[in-house]
């Protein structure tokens, strides 16, 4: 098993590598980080050469991702201008464990994502959690009793959540249960932010305001879990080792959750770890919509500033966790279904 | 209950009942005359710049006097801090003013870091860390207008008692111009005008190296706290990562930092040691909203007391919201600007369309567009097309032309230029070219996008087809280096709001040496425009240190631009801002908007 | 599997039935599929709107701005209502129809020309070439949908000028669209196709092609591709509906397809100011949109149900 794990932890490099590269070209060819530097303004001409000069954007692209990736500490580079490279360079790479600065905000990147990951990491395993609870409750009631009046309106509502646009249901839930509840005099829920100013980030203030995100997010991804359980569930009742647990007087519980659930939940396991690594990129629109101090926000203004280094602090972040969770999911796999056995 | 409670009770409902008495013992009011001297300030422009006088005005006015009795009023219970909160778009990138770039950063440090003065809604100065605002008149600037002396206030203070003095400015200046500090935003004006910075007598000097008219409003809008840095610097070699930046421990505005939560909210608190003294407000909350719809929903909920920078669209909401909000329309300077792309040297792909070289065409183009009527429309009659980029300053030529909807006369003068639609595909041409013109403008703002489709189909009707090509903000902008659209020249109509170095009418984009070119990528006249009359009346107003004198040559300037069409007005786009009712003495500035955030005060 | 639709049709025989095809069970499974047939039923009618529709409304009565008629609410002479500039929004549904689902369309057509391309030839060659094509699949799959739909909707917006195409005009961002979106969703198919291409091409009857001296190419789209076959069409039917909302999601963030071009997701786009005090602007674009989505999500649910000899009906 170790061996395996290193095996896998070892094919995983080239591909981080690789998608480091990619995103590199991709990110820096993407738009001009000195566009947004002026504020209102644009940046100034002077300005402009000095800042492009100290960032390091004035050099060939394949020189910037060697420097992302293992600094510039040893090399001498050109701080003021003056055409003689004097200066030693202060970065180490990301091999060294220097994420680099933000562009924009001129802070270490490590330090932007550490503040805003707890935030994010709350607000998707709170989802995480609604949804899988959510969508194998519904899930399995529904494949239960296939072909029932209950069933048909289950799949119905749940291709109907499927379908929405997400910016539609967030924005939707705010202004019916925030702005419009409040104006007809009922308890109503908070707009935006994580918590009330006055009162504190209280545990109480926190999850009033993550009702809304939370169910915003929730509701696409549980319709879409609940028809694939359900096709699962279906597929493992009917089997014939099911029939023989009936068969030999065992209740219908004791049916349900050890054996027919272990194996109907196999796929399930494979999707959420699929998704968990995305969750670290967290939901750009709702957490928009809803002033959530997330990774999500951090991302999109990252991309529409075009601040590389935080673009690629945030993508490396999510490309390892997704390979770690992958290994992580196989690993599940071994427990939940013994006949699969890796060397 | 104890007998110490019962007589706290006892005492509580007998001050309750004696209160009213108090207002029953109020005598009869006396009629009195009294005669009255007040001290009013005017602006008036004398050599130097725009100048703060003060003049005595005696008036008589009859006034009722209630002769107060005293009364022993009982203390009241501690009353509820005055707070009010704001919603931010964007979250500040910095809170040290050479390194951010953000406009909400700089907002933010109107708060707690004014500089040397501010200025005010109806753009004087209101002095802040200056203790008189240098004219001529008063020798504080010299007769070569080539050395400024500005005495500091005496009683300004940081917040912890220390006095701000001329060192700290000049220590502001050092850390600007230093090298060490790699993370500046920007270096000028003070790399490119300024010769020297010293103290005399806790003033001022700054020796200038060339006359530059607009130095009021560039320089020392900020100050750094020696006291503090200094050691950061002694000790780092640099003040780029200092704590400061992001946690100004030590301020001399009306309010200090109490808390900054990256991504969620900043809190400000009321500073004792503030030289006017401690403000009304007890604290601001400033609350990070990226959304702003999900804004309107908090001006909606009655959670924010300050609406920032609102979208015009959002105006008919906010009318039917009049009973608890109030919306200011303030003078920034910015205009929603058409540029034509007059470029016409060998690189063939910065050029724009041949047609745009004749100006009869550049006024076919403002004769077919009814800018009024999109105003009128589509903004709500809240704003009207701009003659002049001067607009409602008076630097603007007052006689310019407005180019008044007449789509026959565009016709007429496209006729005239030769442009005619001889292969009846409903889009004129002239030697095989066809006229279609590449109209650009970001992309993510409604109302442009809106001007967008209604100007291609005004500009379809007199026979000019458009290419609509729009790009994302920073894409938009990208550098010539970068091939930006914009400054590469591939466009031929481009829009944007666009100003002048407000509140000084300033500006470099029409000079011959800012066009772009391999040799000097960064130059900022994209439209090509090389115009010598324009190009020595710029170079003129930049060191005429005479203000009577600098409006005449603006007005001169204003005039060439408006006849020749160079640029044309779409709206006159003033900032959009907006107060809840409770939010008292709050005057938004076009310069500095939160200028008299020491006056602010709450009304529940 | 074989073996019990070959059990099958001997059964079939004594009754004196002729035997089924496989596509005729299938079809049968179809039919009696409920939520399927609502499906089908549903996408024709909008089919019908965006298609007659065009014959009674003109392009230009969708891009016709009136701003004296702007932002009223669904009347006699605009039964959706005007927008923002004052067209109409019952002629841009229409209109704006045609590209959604165009984009979606021809977004998959290119996901899918990728998928199958790489998954089958990574398949059937295997080795180094599945390894290559293998870590690309993963490396995309790793990046993050949403980035790249940013990424390259920045990149390409505004560089593809306008073309006429049987005599309408396009703006150039469609295409962009329709590349950025094919480009990104290409990976979950190529992934199954590969699975599929590796277990078919240890097949008897291929053996005995390559035996034969069947050119490899002919092998890969001749012989195994139809038996591959369901797994693309179910994940080309569900394609379309996430292409659509792809576009949807793209236009909302302001990359999408530029004015005066209209598309149900730059509709959405464009009431976003405009929620609460006109909502006929977003009510009848994100209606079509989930009313097509939710069509094609019953029939692509049926088509699975019903190719998928292994699910009980």
């Amino acid at each position: 098993m170790t061996r395996y794990i290193m095996r896998r932890l070892l094919q995983a490099i080239p591909l981080l590598v690789l998608v480091s590269l990619i995103v590199f070209v991709l990110a820096n060819a993407m738009g001009d980080p000195l566009a947004s530097f002026g504020g209102r303004r644009r940046i100034r001409s002077s300005d402009r050469e000095r800042l492009t000069r100290q960032l390091g954007l004035d050099k060939p692209i394949t020189v910037q991702y060697a420097v992302w990736l293992i600094g510039n500490d040893w090399m001498d580079i050109d701080l003021d201008g003056d055409g003689i490279a004097d200066s030693k360079g202060t970065r180490q790479g990301i091999l060294r464990g220097d994420w680099g600065k933000s562009f924009m905000e001129k802070r270490p990147v490590t330090d932007l994502i550490r503040e805003r990951l707890p935030n994010t990491l709350l607000l998707m395993v709170a989802s995480e959690i609604v949804i899988v609870v959510s969508s194998l409750v519904i899930g399995i009631y529904s494949a239960l009793k296939q072909y029932s009046f209950v069933d048909h309106l289950i799949t119905g509502l749940s291709f109907v959540g499927y379908s929405m646009p997400i910016f539609w249901t967030a924005l939707m839930m705010m202004y019916v249960f925030a702005v419009k509840l409040k104006q007809w005099g009922l308890p109503y829920f908070p707009t935006v932010g994580k918590y009330d100013l006055s009162v504190g980030p209280t545990l109480a203030q926190i999850a009033w305001h993550m009702v809304l995100p939370v169910t915003s997010i929730s509701i696409i991804s549980v319709a879409g879990y609940t028809r694939f359980i359900r096709s699962s569930m279906l597929d493992v009742i009917h089997d014939d080792y099911i029939r023989t647990a009936r068969a030999k007087g065992l209740t219908e519980k004791m049916v349900l959750f050890r054996h027919a659930l272990k194996n109907a939940s196999l796929p399930l396991v494979t999707i959420v770890g699929l998704d968990l690594p995305l969750l670290l990129g967290g939901a750009v629109v709702t957490e928009s919509i809803f002033a959530w101090p997330g990774m999500g926000r951090l991302y999109w203004n990252a991309a529409q500033d075009t601040d590389v280094p935080v673009l690629m602090g945030i993508l490396m972040l999510i490309s390892g966790a997704v390979v770690v969770f992958q290994i992580i999911t196989d690993i599940t796999y071994t427990f939940l279904d013994p006949r699969i056995r890796y060397d | 209950m104890k007998s110490r409670t019962w007589k706290l009770v006892v005492a509580i409902v007998i001050a309750t009942l004696l209160a009213p008495l108090a207002g029953c013992a109020t005598p009869a009011p006396e009629v009195v005359e009294k005669v009255v001297t007040q001290v009013i300030k005017e602006t008036v422009i004398v050599e130097g710049t725009p100048q703060v006088v003060e003049k005595e005005v005696t008036k008589v006015i009859e006034k009722e006097v209630t002769k107060v009795v005293e009364v022993e009023v009982p203390v009241e219970p501690e009353a509820e801090p005055k707070v009010i909160t704001m919603m931010f778009t964007q979250e500040p990138d910095s809170l040290n003013a050479i390194y951010y770039g953000m406009w909400y950063a700089a907002l933010v440090a109107d708060l707690f870091n004014p500089g040397l003065w501010t200025w005010n809604d109806v753009l004087e100065p209101s002095l802040e860390m200056a203790a008189e605002f240098p004219t001529k008149d008063n020798g504080l600037i010299s007769e070569d207008g080539m050395t400024v002396t500005i005495p500091i206030n005496p009683d300004a203070k940081w917040s912890d008692g220390e006095p701000v003095t001329a060192e700290d400015f000049v220590f502001t200046y050092e850390m600007i111009m230093d090298p060490a500090n790699i993370a500046v935003n920007s270096t000028w004006p003070y790399a490119d005008y300024v010769e020297n910075v010293t103290v005399e007598d806790n003033s001022l000097v700054i020796q200038f190296s060339d006359t530059f008219a607009a130095w009021a409003t560039t320089m020392f809008d900020f100050v750094l706290p020696k006291h503090v840095l200094q050691p950061v610097y002694e000790s780092e070699g640099t003040i780029d990562d200092a704590e400061w930046n992001r946690d100004p421990t030590v301020v001399n505005g009306a309010f200090k930092l109490k808390e900054w939560e990256a991504g969620g909210y900043l809190t400000l608190e009321a500073n004792d040691n503030y030289w006017r003294g401690r403000p009304n407000l007890d604290q601001i909350n400033i609350l990070i909203v990226p959304d702003s719809e999900a804004q309107m929903n908090g001006i909606k909920a009655g959670d924010t007391d300050i609406g920032i920078f609102l979208s015009y669209s959002e105006i008919p909401t906010l009318q039917a919201l009049e009973h608890y909000v109030d919306m200011q329309m303030v003078l920034s300077g910015y205009n929603e600007s058409w540029f034509f792309n007059l470029n016409t040297d060998e690189t063939a792909a910065k050029n724009g369309h041949p047609a745009l070289q004749d100006v009869r065409v550049r006024q076919a183009v403002a004769y077919a567009v009814d800018f009024d009527a999109i105003c009128q429309e589509l903004l709500y009659g809240e704003t009207y097309p701009p003659p002049t980029k001067w607009e409602e300053t008076p630097y603007a030529y007052p006689d310019a032309n407005p180019y008044k909807y007449d789509p026959e006369k565009a016709k007429a003068l496209l006729d005239e230029a030769g442009w005619v639609d001889s292969n009846g595909d409903g889009t004129r041409d002239k030697d095989g070219v066809e006229l279609v013109l590449i109209y650009a403008t970001t992309q993510g703002r409604e109302i442009r996008e809106q001007t967008q489709v209604v100007a291609m189909q005004m500009l379809a009707e007199v026979g000019i087809g458009i290419e609509v090509q729009n790009g994302s903000y920073d894409v938009f902008w990208n550098s010539y280096g970068e091939g930006g659209p914009i400054a590469t020249g591939q466009f031929d109509i481009g829009e944007w709001s666009d100003s002048f170095s407000f509140p000084d009418p300033t500006e470099s984009q029409w000079l011959c040496s800012e066009i772009p070119s391999d040799e000097s990528p960064d130059g900022s006249n994209w439209y090509g425009i090389c115009d010598e009359e324009l190009d020595a009346l710029f170079r003129a107003q930049e060191v005429e240190m005479d203000p009577v004198k600098r409006i005449e040559l603006f007005h001169e300037v204003s005039k060439i631009i408006n006849e020749k069409a160079y640029w044309l007005g779409v709206w006159h786009d003033n900032d959009l801002w907006t107060t809840s009712k409770r939010a008292k003495n709050v005057r938004f500035s076009g310069a500095d908007p939160f200028w008299n955030c020491f006056e602010w005060d709450v009304e529940d | 599997m074989s073996a019990a639709s070959s059990l099958s049709l001997q059964d079939a025989s004594p009754t004196g039935r002729p035997p089924q095809s496989p596509i005729q069970l299938a079809w049968q499974r179809f039919r009696h599929h409920k939520m399927a047939m609502l499906g089908v039923g549903l996408l024709i009618t909008i089919l019908i709107y965006v298609t007659v529709g065009a014959w009674i409304f003109s392009e230009s009565d969708a891009n016709y701005n009136d701003l004296k008629a702007r932002l009223q609410s669904p009347s006699a002479a605009h039964p959706f209502g005007t927008d923002g500039t004052g067209r109409d929004i019952l002629a841009r549904t229409i209109y704006g129809g045609q590209i959604s689902i165009i984009i979606g369309l021809l977004a998959v057509l290119v996901s899918l020309t990728l998928g199958v391309l790489i998954g089958a030839i990574a398949g059937f060659y295997g080795g180094i070439v599945d390894s290559i094509l293998m870590r690309l699949t993963e490396t995309m799959f790793t990046i993050p949908q949403l980035f790249l739909l940013i990424l390259l909707g920045k990149m390409l917006s505004g560089k593809i000028p306008t073309f006429t195409l049987l005599g309408r005009s396009f703006s150039g961002s469609v295409i962009v669209i329709i590349g950025v979106i094919g480009a990104t969703s290409w990976m979950y198919l190529a992934r199954i196709v590969r699975a599929n291409y590796l277990a078919l091409k240890e097949r008897e009857y291929i053996t005995a092609a390559h035996c034969l001296g069947t050119p490899n190419g002919y092998i890969i789209f001749r012989h195994i591709l139809p038996n591959t076959i369901a797994p693309i069409v179910v994940s080309a039917t569900l394609g379309v509906a996430s292409a659509i909302l792809s576009e949807a999601y793209i236009s909302f963030l302001g990359l999408g397809v530029q004015a005066p071009t209209a598309t149900w997701g730059n509709m959405l786009n464009q009431a976003y100011h405009h929620l609460e005090t006109e909502p006929w602007m977003w009510f009848f674009p994100g209606t079509f949109i989930l009313l097509t989505v939710l069509a094609i999500n019953f029939l692509g649910d049926g088509l699975r149900d019903a190719l998928d000899p292994r699910t009980v009906t």
